[in-house]
């Protein structure tokens, strides 16, 4: 026998809580279906201010400020031989609301979230995994696999926030793009003991970028850091042995993770997750819409996961909650609205991916404070805006410039970390 | 555990370099060289290297690293906190 609700959302991460409070709180009937029991460990800790005005919306920045996260106040980059840095200081730049921001373990972060969402008055049934039957033009039909057996859902609305589960994207078969980026595999745990920085800077999140990958290091509550190495999958192959030894080697060759690690232990497993870029070519259809890491996923260097996720999934649900009020399903334009701004988002950070992993573009970015005051162009993105002014944008595009012409002309320093490597490898071949 | 206090960075670019900013102006990410900066030139790197030889006992000789280092007091302090742990 199914049940009719107004909407169901699948998935119980940043994104589908988001989507569920936001719409409950207008009082439709809304059922959130997610696969495993909170707290669950997850990947992706460090917030982006421009997030704040969300969480704030949500009601969940107090229960950050009480829960004794983390504050982050900046995002610091490193060359990994311990030559170069740049420090972005958010409240320097970005006024007093998204001067700072947390970091959180995600298991409390997005428990937390899911709690709200089921206080704001959705049902909210964990440990049940959920399968599309159908998505049709006045409504969808969901199989729910719970303890307690199998349940049909009929909903007037479906929100895909499965992650990269991506469980609509392959009921549909949908077609995605993989927008030109490597493969890469992410190996990490918590530690304690992992040296920070001083001062007002401890919450920082550390960026290291080595010769062929990078390592972030996000200082959490109680003494634990979360460290992780991100490369592409060719390197770990070359490398050979297990995910954890590739790790391991990587610290010690790099000083700045010498520094670092050099008395930490390790406090979890090891996790090991692949990081492959991908977004679908559509993420709306007339009675469903993608959210988050289920419309697409992009490199994790920028942390713009959570971001993405929560103002994707806070987008769709006003969509929907305007639907619901007309009666009426997404119109061919309003998908292709959703699907443009998604695009639009997610593509401002691919941008500043790909500038990082071009050794000319990051050799720019990390002395970008000692060059007309670029910073002032590429600490709104470090933020997660990407909607900047146009006094931002401008010099966006004058650093960008400036990134693809360093091949030519000097304009910043080159990075011993990528001479040393070039000398490196001509002596070899000679 | 060694912390290197902003101050003493500070007063070591004012003894070394002819600074036409006031010193109390110079932050821990302002930037030393290059356009729109306090203004240093090669010649203020040269000083600046062998001030923070001596009194650090941190050796920056090769010019390429120095440029990375000396780039502003902050990046100057992390490195010098590295070198003394090294």
């Amino acid at each position: 026998m199914a049940e009719a609700r107004d909407v169901v959302v699948l998935g119980g991460g940043p994104a589908g809580s988001t989507a569920a409070i936001l719409l409950a709180r207008e009082g439709w009937k809304v059922t959130l279906l997610e696969k495993e029991r909170f707290p669950r460990f997850h990947i992706g800790e460090s917030l982006l201010p421009f997030g704040n005005t969300l969480l704030k919306d949500l009601g969940i920045w107090e229960d950050l400020v009480q829960g004794g996260f983390t504050v982050k106040p900046g995002a610091d980059f490193h060359a990994g031989d311990g030559h170069g840095m740049l420090r972005s200081d958010f409240s320097r730049f970005l006024g007093e609301e998204f001067g700072r921001t947390f970091q959180v373990d995600r298991a409390s972060f997005d428990h937390l979230l899911l709690r709200k969402a089921g206080e704001a008055g959705a049902e909210v049934r964990e440990g049940t995994r959920a399968e599309v039957v159908e998505l049709g033009s006045g409504g969808v039909r969901v199989r729910a696999h719970g303890e307690s057996g199998a349940e049909d859902y009929e909903a007037r609305w479906l929100l895909d926030c499965t992650g990269r589960d991506a469980t609509v994207g392959r009921h549909l078969g949908l077609p995605k793009s993989d927008l030109g980026m490597a493969k890469k595999l992410a190996v990490y745990a918590h530690f304690r003991g992992v040296r920070r920085n001083e001062g007002a800077w401890e919450g920082n999140i550390s960026i290291v970028r080595l010769e062929g990958g990078w390592f972030w290091i996000i200082p959490l509550r109680e003494g634990i850091t979360s460290v992780g190495l991100v490369q592409p999958m060719a390197r770990f192959r070359e490398a050979g042995g297990e995910p954890r030894e590739v790790f391991e080697r990587a610290c010690t060759g790099s000083p700045e993770m010498r520094f670092r690690m050099k008395a930490a232990e390790r406090a979890s497993d090891w996790h090991i997750t692949s990081d492959y870029t991908f977004r679908h070519h559509r993420t709306a259809g007339a009675r469903w819409i993608l959210c988050g890491d289920a419309a697409g996923f992009i490199d994790p260097i920028f942390s713009s996961g959570v971001r993405v996720a929560m103002e994707s999934a806070a987008r769709a649900a006003r969509l929907a909650g305007r639907c619901l009020k007309e009666g009426r399903g997404l119109s061919a334009s309003e998908q292709a609205d959703y699907h443009r701004k998604f695009v639009r988002m997610t593509g401002a950070f691919l941008r500043m991916i790909r500038m990082f992993y071009d050794n000319h573009g990051f050799e720019v970015f990390i002395n970008a404070s000692g060059l007309l005051g670029l910073q002032r162009a590429v600490v709104d993105v470090v933020g997660g805006n990407t909607e900047p002014s146009w006094g931002v944008k401008w010099r966006q595009e004058l650093f960008f410039a400036i990134c693809r012409l360093q091949r030519w002309v000097k304009f910043a320093p080159r990075l011993p970390l990528f001479t040393a490597a070039a000398r490196a490898r001509a002596a070899a071949e000679a | 555990m060694s912390s290197i206090a902003l101050d003493d960075l500070r007063a070591m670019l004012a003894e070394t370099c002819m600074l036409q900013t006031p010193v109390a102006e110079i932050g821990e990410d302002t930037p030393l060289f290059g356009p729109g900066s306090v203004g240093l030139d090669s010649i203020d790197a040269l000083q600046l290297a062998v001030a923070v030889e001596q009194r650090y006992g941190a050796p920056l000789k090769d010019p390429e690293v120095a440029r990375q280092v000396l780039a502003t007091l902050g990046s100057l302090r992390e490195w010098l906190i590295r070198q003394a742990e090294a």
